[in-house]
């Protein structure tokens, strides 16, 4: 890799010359390299005549040749490659700077092959359009990764050009950029054609025809996360699937206009999926989540929550078809009764996590299913299940998922659950955290109980502290030091 | 110490969403309840936000030191989304339990500025706000900020609007008023309102103009009615009343109503309002402008009609006789201007004062009258020769009398006595020249 990014940077450093000095100077002032130039502008320019000017930078030239470059004993020391290996180590912040220490190491620096992955979530306010066309100007086909995450001010224009200066990018993440509108995945579909994973969470702006284009373009594709994309209809998703066998993980929380068809879609022609996030997808009914349990076994990671219009028929196909769910959220669906979760808890015994808020029909039973079947429950809640009683909680401490595993219980909500509920629980090892918020019968004692039993277990309850609150404005002296000497 | 965070943490998201999901709330208030059984706190009926005593103090405590964790972040801008977003739930709480905090308010309009929230719900929150401490400067002043960035936002001619806009900021000035007597902010807020909406659109000389002052002036009569005596209403009134002055509009369907009202206590018949205006004042020596005859009418409804109401249904209100004296005055000086003349009050302050020393004035016998020193003669001007200070004269000490009688109660005929010597001295009439 070295070797050959060596013959890169030999022809490199004719170009990067002039921009040297400029770099140097800006990243004084704590700027970075891919900032905007007219900010640096902004600076008052002395007040020099240019004759002036032209003798003061000769002499700094002839002065600077002395000591810079090869004749430093760290330049001398070590090859050039290896310097280039030690800065691929390095952070974002720490090449930065780098760069500031000399003209070969500003070179080396900032060459793309330290560039291939970056994530500018710390800077997102200060990222903005010419910044991400420097950075593709400046990677080029190193680029394989990059987050946007939160840099609202990106717009097409810029993702246009970084699309066609890094034609290799295989992870991109423009999480809230929410200017982005589908002309950027037109051009990424022209030429990034190995793109892998794309994430356009929040961009609203985004609708089927992006999904349209991807589709054409990038066959790679094995993530996309559309969440809160209101524009997207099952037309965009199940040309998507049509485009991408290879998916692997989607995603589209709040996509409301997402039906069971596009579902169905996806089912079909995605059969390697393992990861679906369906989160407040109203309108998907029964038959879609079939079509999914049929023909993607692999499903590990299943999110329904808010999908009010299941029924048990549901959770029973996933039982019969996807023995490997290890994740499985089902808040909202207020029709799942104990005897899908009987189901589901005979087959799936890989079951670590599961989010039940809401499933206002569920009993004890359902707990005691679940304490027979998934010994490896980690994390379980069961919020506003107003039917669970302190039986349920007996048999769940029993299970042999309690004693090892379970980390994390949310019972807030549950009206029935009393005190008798934590004494069960005191034989959870592992148990991490409880969340009581308005469970009326608990009471302090038997928090305390609890607390003496699991000392570093964090119960969450609406009890004001015991200890008075520090004072706000922090604390006064009472007498002046003078006083208090007397 | 952790598990109390996560505890205040819930509360305060509880509200956030609250406030974000009923753009309807009305009401929010601490209710005093000491008792901690594991309840949320956060309460909500019919559109009524509530928080129980026993967590504000801590709540707040924590608020105060994150918010003040984070301010030098804010001020600087260098905050990410999500810790905006943090902020943004901080305040609307710290807000709510403790409005008088300027700093907050401050934070909230570098928010705005930011664009991380929208104005929308910075109305609701200071309705909230001033649903439960209503005199709140702090909360009214940012009121008005977010009420001039929505009036920029409005197109000049865009009129429904504005006038949207002015309904909502009447009904939370209302509400305000409502909760608390003499609430100088609200009434100012309101003023503050009319005015820019005047400014913003120029609209004075369309009939839109007068009819938002009288529907306003319709309802400062039934405002005033319910709350006899706080000043702060008559002064809405008196403003807008001032207002009529700017508008040479002609609404006649309601100044016609008024003029058949007057003509009953006037004795006089006229068949347009200049008419009756020139029948009442005698012929101007210059145009008459509109707007004073409009000004004149109403001034005039108001002390014939209204004052009189008031006064029989409320008896020993002070702030009554004030008004009256506004009235009367204002009465005076638009007829001077109508017949462009300077109004010299040769106010008598010698009188004044031996009249001050001298506690004992007996106004029904008359003595009072051979008390004061004899006023030099003077002619009368084109004001005082008119027949409608004829009739003020009448009216006024035919009301004096009247309330100076043995049945009334003392308060009033205390008032009535002040008003008398108010009207000989300041505005030097003698009852000698009633001679109606």
């Amino acid at each position: 890799m070295s070797y050959a990014s060596r013959n890169k940077l030999e022809s490199a450093r004719t170009q990067n010359e002039e921009d040297v000095d400029v770099v140097g100077r800006s990243t004084r002032h704590r700027r970075h390299w891919w900032q905007t130039k007219n900010k640096r502008n902004k600076r008052p320019i002395p007040n020099y005549n240019s004759m002036a000017v032209d003798s003061v930078r000769k002499n700094c030239l002839q002065l600077t040749k002395g000591f810079n470059e090869d004749d430093a004993p760290i330049n001398k020391k070590l090859p050039k490659e290896l310097i280039l290996r030690i800065f691929s180590y390095l952070d974002v912040v720490s090449l930065c700077r780098c760069a500031q220490v000399s003209k070969s190491w500003n070179v080396l620096a900032l060459d793309g092959s330290n560039w291939q992955r970056i994530d500018l979530f710390d800077f997102q306010k200060d990222v903005e359009g010419p910044i991400i066309e420097n950075i593709s100007r400046r990677c080029g086909g190193f680029l394989r990764q990059l987050s946007l995450r939160g840099c609202q001010s990106i717009a097409d224009g810029s993702m246009k050009t970084l699309a066609q200066l890094c034609p290799n990018v295989e992870d991109l993440n423009l999480n809230g950029c929410k200017k982005i509108t589908d002309t950027t995945c037109q051009s990424l579909s022209k030429h990034c054609s190995k793109l892998q994973k794309l994430n356009l969470d929040s961009c609203s702006a985004i609708t089927d025809l992006s999904l349209k284009s991807l589709s054409d373009g990038c066959p790679q594709l094995s993530h996309i996360n559309i969440s809160w994309c209101s524009n997207i209809t099952e037309s965009g998703v199940e040309a998507l699937a049509r485009g991408c066998p290879k998916l692997k993980s989607f995603v589209s929380k709040g996509c409301r206009q997402i039906t069971s068809r596009a579902v169905i879609c996806l089912a079909r022609f995605c059969e390697n999926l393992e990861i679906i996030n369906l989160l407040g997808c109203s309108n998907i009914r029964d038959e879609a989540v079939q079509a999914l349990a049929e023909k993607c076994s692999k499903v590990h990671y299943l999110c329904l929550s808010g999908c009010s219009k299941l029924t048990d028929t549901s959770l029973i196909a996933l039982a019969q078809q996807c023995p490997f769910l290890s994740t499985l959220e089902v808040a909202g669906c207020s029709q799942f009764t104990d005897a899908a979760f009987q189901a589901l808890a005979r087959s799936c015994r890989y079951l670590e996590k599961m989010d039940l808020d809401e499933c206002v029909l569920i009993t004890d039973a359902t707990l005691i299913h679940l304490s027979m079947g998934c010994p490896r429950i980690e994390y379980l809640t069961l919020s506003h299940c107003e039917l669970i009683t302190d039986e349920g909680i007996r048999h769940l401490s029993m299970s042999p998922c309690a004693a090892e595993n379970l980390t994390v219980l949310e019972l807030d909500n549950c009206p029935l659950v009393t005190d008798a509920s934590l004494e069960h629980l005191t034989s959870c090892h592992n148990l991490q955290r409880v969340e009581l918020y308005d469970c009326q019968l608990i009471t302090r004692v038997g928090i305390r109980r609890l607390r003496s039993h699991l000392p570093n277990i964090k119960v969450h309850a609406y009890f004001a502290p015991v200890t008075p609150p520090p004072s706000a404005g922090g604390s006064r002296q009472r007498y002046c030091r003078c006083c208090a000497i007397l | 110490m952790e598990e109390d965070n996560a505890m205040y943490e819930k509360i305060l998201i509880d509200i956030k969403n609250l406030i974000r999901s009923d753009p309807n709330l009305k009401d929010f208030c601490i209710v005093p309840i000491n008792e901690n059984k594991n309840k949320s706190p956060v309460l909500y009926e019919e559109h009524n936000l509530g928080l129980e005593l026993w967590c504000v103090k801590y709540v707040y405590a924590y608020l105060y030191k994150q918010l003040f964790k984070l301010r030098r972040l804010l001020s600087k801008n260098r905050l990410i989304q999500q810790k905006s977003e943090e902020i943004d739930k901080y305040l609307i709480s710290a807000l709510l339990i403790h409005p008088e905090v300027a700093t907050f308010w401050n934070m909230r309009r570098e928010l705005v500025e930011y664009g991380v929230i929208n104005l929308d719900i910075e109305l609701l929150l200071t309705k909230l706000v001033l649903s439960n401490k209503s005199k709140s400067n702090e909360a009214f002043a940012y009121r008005k900020w977010i009420v001039s960035k929505l009036m920029k936002g409005i197109y000049k001619h865009d009129v429904v609007s504005t006038l949207a806009l002015l309904n909502q900021e009447f009904t939370v000035t209302e509400m305000a008023a409502q909760n608390s007597p003499n609430n100088y902010h609200a009434w100012n807020h309101r003023m503050w309102c009319l005015q820019s909406a005047f400014v913003k659109h120029d609209f004075a000389d369309t009939p839109m103009y007068l009819n938002l002052v009288f529907e306003q002036l319709d309802f400062s009569i039934r405002w005033i009615q319910s709350h006899i005596s706080e000043h702060a209403g008559f002064h809405y009134r008196q403003y807008l009343l001032k207002c009529v002055l700017n508008s040479c509009c002609s609404v006649s369907e309601r100044t016609g109503k008024i003029r058949c009202l007057l003509e009953t206590f006037a004795h006089i018949k006229a068949c347009d309002d200049e008419g009756f205006v020139q029948q009442l004042l005698g012929r101007s020596s210059t145009c008459v402008n509109r707007s004073m005859v409009n000004f004149i009418l109403l001034l005039l409804e108001d002390l014939f009609y209204f004052m009189d109401q008031l006064n029989e249904l409320f008896p020993g209100h002070e702030a009554v006789w004030y008004h009256r004296r506004f009235l009367i005055f204002h009465i005076l000086q638009i007829a001077h201007e109508y017949h462009n003349v300077v109004w010299f009050r040769n106010v008598n302050v010698s009188g004044l004062m031996l009249n001050s020393n001298d506690n004992i004035i007996n106004v029904d016998s008359g003595l009072s009258d051979t008390k004061y020193p004899k006023l030099p003669k003077y002619e009368l001007d084109a004001v005082e020769s008119s027949y409608l200070y004829k009739i003020l004269l009448k009216f006024e000490f035919e009301h004096i009398q009247g309330n100076s009688l043995s049945k009334c109660i003392d308060a009033q005929r205390e008032l009535a006595r002040r008003h008398e010597k108010w009207l000989h001295f300041i505005l030097c009439f003698n009852k000698s020249n009633s001679f109606i």
